[in-house]
């Protein structure tokens, strides 16, 4: 489809040329103008639509298809370099295990055409543990794949359960449906007295099973945890 | 019969932190339960425990062993266990310690319980934690009878 504007130009700058000399080919080039004018009148038309057509698309198609793994929210969406970058986009969803999660992020950039990737700066997650307790995951950046609904976290992260542990950690690959956490950097979570520390870790069955893995260091300090006991009962 | 012999060194300070390292810790909240495994030590003050696996059960009073929340029921100790205070060491298989009563009881084959050069190898070393009091008994069905064996280097009383 030539761009409309060049034949406009190509038209004028032949009628502007010969005006004295042929005269009677006004008419071939008054038919030019108005077949063009015709198609302006309907690109006019089309092109909007199409771009409302796309628009449609894509949100439903985010909609639809996120099923059980959680709805996409946007505050606003503007597309930016090739890529659609939503501003505090908020993802709710349900675990396997029927519990609610909730993602948020200051701002998700995902490529146009590009597969089921979702950049992600400033992160929050609230996501399920053990029994009824509740972790809140905090990040700056990392990577949410919507395909298979797992986020790849690549900077520190820091993690508080309601149960009161406080977890660091460098990098965490979570995958959200089954609420497992794995990471192959250094951790150390603390509660109340205990400290343990590792190269790696995996929280497996949404926290029913901690792994540490590769030198693992346990602190206990006895007077704080009958300190925090004492306080507790 | 038996030796009763005063193992002072042998106690767990109340409030000196304890830190414990091992190669893998798995906490398995449901079963209550922590298994350290992979050449596990344990260090309070002057005592140390070396052995191959340390499982760690919790009281089901619904504290969660994930947290370390729930207090500590008792500890199962395996993989030839080596336990050292400031003067005596003892070596065996597996070794149990219950929190509440404070009793470390370390078994084996052959389990060893020495002070400076003086041995004393049995099968069933009891100790009480909270005064340091141990009991050494013999092996039952083996060939020494049941009867403890004690190897006592003449003069080694005064030279520690």
């Amino acid at each position: 489809m030539s761009n409309p504007k060049d034949n406009a130009a190509g038209a004028a700058r032949r009628g502007h040329g010969d005006a004295i000399r042929n005269t009677e080919r006004g008419a071939e080039d008054f038919a030019l103008a108005s077949r063009h004018s015709r198609r302006v009148r309907l690109l006019k038309r089309v092109l909007p639509a199409a771009a409302i057509a796309i628009t449609v698309v894509f949100v439903g198609y985010s909609y639809l298809f996120s099923g059980t793994r959680g709805a996409i929210d946007l505050a606003s969406a503007s597309i930016e370099g090739g890529s659609l970058v939503m501003s505090s986009p908020e993802l709710n969803g349900f675990t396997s295990d029927d519990r609610p999660y909730k993602m948020t992020a200051e701002r998700a950039r995902q490529k146009l055409g590009g597969e089921d990737v979702i950049e992600l700066e400033g992160i929050r997650a609230h996501v399920p543990v053990d029994g009824d307790n509740f972790a809140t995951i905090q990040a700056s950046d990392g990577v949410y794949d919507r395909g298979n609904n797992r986020l790849d976290i690549t900077s520190e992260i820091a993690l508080r359960t309601t149960s009161g542990i406080v977890a660091k950690l460098d990098s965490a690959e979570i995958d959200i449906a089954k609420s497992s956490l794995s990471s192959s950097n250094p951790v150390e979570i603390e509660l109340d007295g205990t400290k343990i520390a590792a190269d790696s870790f995996a929280a497996e069955e949404g926290g029913k099973v901690f792994v540490f893995d590769k030198r693992v260091r346990v602190t206990i300090d006895p007077s704080r945890i009958r300190e925090t006991a004492d306080a507790r009962n | 019969q038996d030796s009763q012999s005063r193992l002072t060194g042998l106690q767990l300070s109340g409030d000196k932190p304890i830190q414990i390292e091992s190669e893998r810790l798995e906490v398995r909240e449901e079963d209550n339960v922590a298994v350290f495994s992979g050449n596990v030590s344990v260090v309070q003050g002057p005592t140390l425990l070396k052995a191959g696996r340390m499982k760690v059960y919790y009281l089901q009073d619904g504290g969660s062993a994930a947290t370390g929340s729930a207090n500590i029921d008792r500890l199962e100790v395996d993989g030839n266990v080596y336990v050292k205070s400031e003067n005596q060491v003892a070596t065996g298989d597996s070794a149990t310690f219950d929190m509440k009563t404070e009793v470390l009881v370390l078994s084996g084959k052959e389990v060893v319980l020495s002070e400076g050069e003086n041995v004393i190898v049995g099968c069933r070393l009891t100790v009480q934690m909270k005064n340091g009091q141990a009991e050494l008994d013999g092996c039952k069905d083996t060939k020494a009878g049941g009867r403890v064996k004690m190897l006592l280097t003449p003069g080694s009383q005064n030279r520690q």
